[in-house]
């Protein structure tokens, strides 16, 4: 009876469970006809199936994995470790466990630490360091062994907020004064956490830990240069450690004393208001939140605010530079009752305060994803890393990112970083080529296969084991490959069809061969459909028609192999299997974008149209900068949105200065009066580009057009009050005016079917120049009458349209009215980009004068209209007199300076000449973004089944 | 028998046991159990002391790698793997149940003291209680529906993704996938009436 009753209720929760949410009542209505328990068991389960979350969905192991493992301990006690015997345990940490041991020899009580691996060198060493400091403030090291490490019993609680503010500062400054004798023998704790304090029953404070952090020990660096690391089991250590993380640490950037001056702050800030300043519920989050969030100012005591405020900078250039600082500070603090007393600070902790002042308006991490249900975060690499234009791969199972990146050694490997964790690390032995394509992994996520130095195909074992070679490949590189659960691996060929081998290597076959009627040149970047027989794969032939996604099949004979195309494409595609085996998503790139097809296996063919994922993937020859699984999808924004600062320079080639400034920045236009400029900046997504208002000299911007699209090239009006721009937020880029303040409306100048870009305005504010991209005559300069509309239509016609890129129009500033106008612009006529002048408006009478010889682009007047100044093609800034006279005569161009990075378009002059302010890529390439569940934005165009 | 390390057993022998045990031998599976659980039972401690050192951990990897150890693949048929897998499942229950009981122990008894008072380890705490409280619910479940509780351990505890088990036991995916939904939304209501808002989403 119960078991007729259990498969009536598992019947009716299926047949709800296949029905639409909200047609499921009406059904159990029907179905159960009256009978109310049963209606209402049923019910109940769907209820707990749709509440259900992440139930179960990680598997047991991982879920014990999180948690501490008291299981493995105890095993030390009742031990003797040298002349200590291990009494007891005392708890768990983040390096190892702690224990009460006895120390014979002296008979006392100590501490003893027991790492769960070997020290390195570099912790010994410190350990050595810290254990000759002798402050009654820091934990005494008696004894460092190889992995253990002897020292003080200290009982006591570590300090909890919310205290009395008297005693936050009584804890304050012992830590302070902890810190101060460890920073003069040059000892950063890298570590601070309340954790890591203890108040003896007497009232003394003890810092533990200094310089026991762990470091990663992938590749042997300087000490200072060392990030930490994390491992992902730690996790819940690091939730607790990531709150006190510097941004510098969260980044994995190098550290230094400051990083401790942070973790003081966020201490303190802890000790008296009760909370942490960065909050998350996971790491990420909290990391996100180190890196952009402030603190809650308002609930920090007026008195201490500046105190914490100077540790809490988020630059480590404008923190507090010695904890000595903080020492004084505090004793400023220390009189409630009694009037404030004048500072005796350093004048530089002062200004510090005043730009602590300023608070970022934009903060990249916090733009909320498109779709609420996926999110999105950053991927940083340590600096001495470098995976800049380099490829990568994520595990089948979404948890390790594979990537090819070049150490500080200057050898690219192969390197992998855990997704849940900090964690990066090369793997040792696995010397790639020079710059190989995307790895690909084994379908269990334990092995990548990559292409190796000297023209083979080799494996290696996450978990450390030597890399094992599997076959040659036919050229130096094998692009692409895919291994299935059958144990057999296919892989491309730069000139040749795919090839197969055994995953445990042995000799290599052919699976496809070249079609040579189709002028085929390669097969490439296979992967197995869900049956791993089929698999699709990339031929690319000289034949545009022909180039495209395939499938092909195991057994099948390599000539024989099926000849339809899916897709048309020249880039690498991505396939990712839907769980139910029926299809999956086809990804591929597509200007730039990458779209999703929706591929459907059973039939063998594309179903509906693309979607577009993300825009502005980064790409270079056939495969795209991008990574898929099931879960995540990891991409590289393009190199426009690679980080920029601005620098100023002189003429003379010095460079004078880096103002302070927002991020993001693409490009950039000085106002007339040089004091403000408008800018161009990316969010965070990378997908909208929008204009803001930079004063010269302050961290703030203030944004000026709220629009989806990508806002570009400003130029402003000679008045200053106007900026005008192009946006693509209508299809083609086209042409808008903006008054210079927020709540001005905005005015379309010119809409039309090809893309437009101003580039200058007549001194009388009568003429803009823009550049329009035509598909017969390219690019081409015209001009629009009328610019102020008081005259009646806006008109335009071509200054300048022949069959050749004409562009970067500027008017000469002077607006003499005898004088005719003049416009340097650019033109690549004689087969590369030089600079010319000719009159404006066009005179077909009038001469053209060339300015530079040697190639030139990107005029920029001085003010005074008696300097031009352009673009070597090597990124020289040139220098041209212009003297006054009834025609243009132009003197010998002269090489001002050199700077370092290169000029491109990114460059302004101020009025007077004299100074320049240029847009500099910074070397650090772009994080790659992780987009988890990015296939929640795809719901809706699942395969159906039948 | 059982006292025997499992590495001095050669695969070869384990294969034959496995498929004596497949033709009905079984006295085949009374070697060889405790031959497989000796060999998880250190893996799996294995990997929850290496994953601290940062290598990644997927139960998959180490059933896969106790086969590997036990056994030589290609000589097996898909049917042997299919009941190791299934066996193995369940032994990685017995033993993550044990070490979850033990540490609970542990919490409770306050014998250890947790060093770093981070918020999120109460959390994981919980879990770890959690899944006895499952443990419990599956044979709950088990006794009403063999399949579903099966389609359980071995995606739960034995770390394999629907297609693998529709492979071990024999289904379509999708009839895993089913059975699936509606085990999990009732093993959600068992353990949240057994501890008000122990199960996290998480």
């Amino acid at each position: 009876m119960e078991h007729e009753r259990w498969t009536l209720v598992d019947r009716l929760l299926g047949a709800a469970l296949e029905r639409e949410p909200d047609q499921r009542a009406a059904f159990l209505n029907e179905a159960c006809a009256g009978d109310e328990a049963l209606r209402h068991e049923v019910e109940s389960l769907l209820e707990h199936h749709a509440g259900a979350g992440h139930f179960l969905e990680s598997p047991a192991l991982e879920l014990l994995n999180a948690a501490p493992t008291a299981d493995t301990g105890a095993q030390f006690v009742d031990r003797q470790l040298g002349p200590y015997r291990i009494l007891s345990r005392l708890g768990i940490g983040g390096m190892g466990e702690v224990y009460r041991a006895r120390d014979s020899r002296l008979g006392r009580e100590v501490a003893i630490k027991i790492a769960t691996e070997r020290f390195s060198a570099r912790v010994e060493r410190e350990a050595r360091a810290v254990a000759a400091l002798n402050h009654p403030n820091i934990c005494t090291l008696h004894d460092v062994g190889p992995n253990y490490i002897v020292m003080e019993l200290v009982e006591g609680d570590s300090p909890k907020g919310p205290l009395p503010l008297q005693e936050a500062l009584r804890i304050a400054r012992q830590i302070v004064q902890a810190l101060e004798a460890a920073h003069e023998k040059g000892i950063v704790h890298r570590d601070l956490k309340p954790g890591n304090i203890k108040i003896k029953p007497d009232g003394v404070v003890k810092v533990l830990d200094f310089g026991l952090a762990k470091v990663d020990g992938a590749v042997a660096t300087q000490p200072e240069d060392s990030p930490r690391r994390i491992t992902a089991t730690e996790s819940g250590v690091i939730l607790g450690t990531a709150a006190y993380m510097s941004p510098e640490q969260a980044r994995g950037r190098p550290v230094d004393r400051r990083t401790d001056i942070w973790a003081f702050g966020v201490v303190l800030y802890e000790l008296i208001v009760g909370d942490r300043p960065f909050r998350g519920d996971t790491v990420t989050d909290t990391l996100a939140a180190v890196v952009k969030e402030e603190p809650k100012w308002d609930q920090v005591p007026a008195s201490v605010r500046r105190l914490v405020r100077c540790c809490l900078q988020k630059d480590p250039k404008d923190r507090l530079r010695d904890i000595a600082d903080a020492r004084l500070l505090l004793e400023d603090v220390d009189t409630e009752a009694a009037p404030v007393r004048r500072s005796r600070l350093p004048w530089a902790v002062a200004a510090l305060f005043a730009v602590a002042m300023g608070i970022a308006l934009w903060a990249p991490w916090r733009t909320a994803p498109s779709n609420p249900d996926t999110i999105q975060t950053q991927v940083y690499l340590p600096e001495n890393v470098n995976a800049a234009g380099r490829n990568f791969s994520l595990s089948p199972d979404g948890r390790t990112l594979a990537l090819s990146a070049v150490g500080p050694d200057g050898v690219a490997r192969v390197w992998v970083r855990s997704m849940n964790s900090l964690e990066v690390r090369a793997l040792p032995g696995t010397e790639t080529t020079p710059n190989p394509p995307p790895f690909f992994w084994s379908p269990d996520s334990r092995f990548i296969a990559y292409s190796a130095e000297g023209a083979s195909l080799k494996k290696v074992d996450l978990a450390g084991s030597p890399p094992e070679t599997l076959c040659d490949t036919k050229g130096p590189n094998a692009p692409g490959g895919s291994w299935n659960r059958d144990g057999v691996i296919i892989f491309g060929s730069g000139s040749a069809g795919l090839t197969r081998v055994s995953a445990a290597g042995g000799a290599a076959s052919p699976v496809t061969a070249l079609d040579t009627s189709r002028r085929e040149i390669r097969h490439a970047y296979p992967t197995f459909l869900a049956d791993d027989r089929r698999f699709l794969y990339l031929r690319t032939s000289s034949s545009p028609e022909n180039s495209g996604v395939y499938v092909g099949a195991l057994g099948v004979k390599p000539e024989d192999q099926d000849s339809r195309r899916l897709v048309a494409t020249t880039f690498a595609p991505v396939y990712v299997r839907h769980a139910d085996r029926t299809g999956g998503y086809l990804l591929v790139m597509r200007d730039g974008d990458v779209v999703a097809y929706v591929f459907d296996e059973q039939r063998t063919q594309i179903v509906g149209e693309p979607v577009t994922l993300v825009q502005q993937v980064g790409s270079f020859v056939a495969s795209g900068f991008f990574s898929a699984s099931a879960r995540a999808l990891v991409y590289r924004p393009s190199a426009s949105s690679q980080e920029t600062r601005l620098h100023w320079w002189n003429r003379k080639g010095h460079f004078v200065g880096n103002p302070a400034q927002p991020g993001g920045i693409r490009a950039m236009a000085l106002s007339p009066d040089g004091l403000r400029a408008a800018l161009v900046r990316q969010d965070s997504a990378g997908a909208d580009q929008n204009i803001w208002l930079w004063e010269t000299t302050r961290e703030n911007s203030t944004r000026l057009t709220f629009h989806k699209g990508r806002a570009n090239a400003p130029v402003w009006t000679p008045d200053g009050r106007y900026i005008v721009f192009a946006s693509t937020r209508e299809g083609p880029k086209n042409l808008y005016r903006k008054a210079a303040n927020e709540s001005a409306k905005e005015e379309v100048l010119l809409k039309s079917d090809q893309d437009k870009v101003p580039t200058s305005i007549s001194a009388d504010g009568n003429f803009l120049l823009y550049t329009e991209t035509n598909a017969q005559s390219k690019q081409d300069i015209w001009a629009m009458s009328n610019l102020g509309g008081g005259g009646g239509e806006r008109k335009s016609a071509p200054f300048q349209r022949r069959e050749f890129n004409e562009g970067e129009a500027q008017f000469s500033p002077e607006s003499g009215t005898a004088a005719p106008r003049l416009v340097a612009y650019t033109s690549d006529e004689t087969g590369r980009p030089e600079v010319y002048v000719r009159e404006f408006p066009f005179n077909a009478e009038s001469d053209k004068w060339p300015v530079s010889k040697a190639g030139g682009t990107n005029p920029r007047w001085r003010r005074d209209g008696k300097e031009l100044f352009f673009a070597a093609p090597d990124g020289t800034v040139m220098s041209v007199e212009v003297p006054l006279g009834a025609t243009f005569r132009a003197g010998e161009a002269k090489a001002l300076f050199r700077v370092p990075a290169g000029l491109r378009s990114n460059w302004d002059l101020t009025a007077d000449g004299q100074r320049l302010l240029v847009l500099v890529p910074q070397d650090a390439p772009a994080p790659l973004t992780v987009w988890q569940n990015w296939q929640a934005v795809l719901s809706d165009r699942q395969p159906r089944r039948q | 028998m059982s006292s025997q390390p499992a590495t001095a057993r050669t695969p070869q022998q384990v294969t034959e046991l496995l498929a004596a045990w497949r033709d009905g031998n079984s006295s085949a599976l009374d070697q060889l159990v405790p031959l497989i659980e000796g060999e998880l039972r250190r893996l799996a401690r294995l990997y929850l002391r290496r994953e601290r050192a940062g290598h990644v951990l997927q139960t998959t990897a180490l059933v896969n790698e106790a086969f590997v150890r036990l056994l030589k693949w290609q000589d097996v048929s898909w049917q042997n793997r299919a009941h190791f897998i299934a066996m193995a499942a369940r032994l990685m229950r017995n033993i993550l149940v044990d070490i979850a009981r033990r540490r609970t122990k542990d919490a409770d008894g306050h014998s250890v003291r947790i060093v770093d008072i981070a918020a999120a380890e109460h959390v994981v705490h919980e879990r770890t209680r959690d899944l006895l409280a499952l443990d419990d619910a599956l044979r709950g479940l088990a006794e009403r529906d063999l399949r579903k509780a099966q389609i359980v351990e071995l995606r739960f505890f034995g770390g394999l993704n629907l297609e693998e088990i529709a492979e071990v036991i024999g289904v379509a995916p999708i009839t895993v996938s089913r059975e699936w939904a509606k085990a999990r939304a009732w093993l959600h209501r068992e353990v949240t009436r057994q501890s008000p808002g122990a199960p996290r989403r998480r």
